[in-house]
């Protein structure tokens, strides 16, 4: 995920540490929602306001709960890098590297072909059983291929 | 691609680190140039050349049937 969230066109400490400043303010917005799902799942299973599968009550409780974590662990992360400036400028070459940035561009399209083809799949096999499945898969490679016609669309202008 | 780091670097005194950080890489990529594993960009070969104070066709040497040239 590095590789899709974690990329920078800083090239001095200063610029990395604005663009860390500005990433934790979306750390900040990552852990309110984290927040706000898991307390919205709490309090509709503590007083079944909702028809929800109790399951389907834990399972937004567990989503919440982790996207709270991980913007708690990123925000830390990223606040001790801000104070230790070596530290910092390893994490600056590290997402900088462009290297780095064409292993992560070739991993991210590797990912991204496997995760095609598993949807694909899943939906023509899983399909069989929950007609219902099939839609949703699609959707999701429609919206995919439809995000991909946009994005091309920009990039080609754009270079 | 090949390339001359490794020698300039060394007939320089130079070491992978201070390289790194001169151009803004990491000192694994510097390896892998070195290596031949990585090719460079337009951008970091122009630094690397710069570095040194060579140009480019100095630093890197392009294999012609290789590149398609």
């Amino acid at each position: 995920m590095r590789g899709i969230f974690c990329q920078t066109t800083a090239t001095t400490n200063e610029e990395y540490k604005k663009e860390l400043k500005s990433k934790n303010l979306w750390m900040v917005l990552l852990i309110l929602l984290g927040a706000a799902i898991a307390v919205a799942a709490y309090l509709a299973d503590a007083k079944g306001t909702l028809e929800i599968p109790s399951y389907m009550l834990g399972v937004y409780c567990g989503m919440g709960t982790g996207i709270a974590a991980a913007g708690v662990i990123l925000l830390v992360k990223n606040l001790r890098l801000l104070g230790n400036e070596e530290k910092l400028k390893a994490s600056r070459l590290e997402n900088y590297d462009e290297r780095n940035k064409e292993i992560k561009g070739k991993a991210v399209m590797a990912a991204v072909k496997v995760m095609l083809i598993s949807c694909l799949v899943t939906a023509l096999i899983a399909g069989i059983y929950y007609p219902y499945l099939i839609k949703v898969l699609l959707f999701i490679l429609y919206v995919f291929l439809f995000s991909y016609l946009i994005a091309y669309s920009y990039y080609k202008r754009k270079m | 691609m090949q390339t001359k780091i490794a020698e300039f670097r060394k007939a320089g005194k130079v070491t992978q680190e201070e390289l790194a950080d001169a151009v803004n890489v990491t000192r694994q990529t510097i390896i892998s140039l070195e290596n031949g594993k990585y090719k460079a960009s337009l951008v970091l070969a122009h630094k690397i050349a710069q570095f040194f104070g060579v140009s480019i066709e100095e630093m890197f040497v392009f294999d012609k049937e290789e590149e398609n040239l």
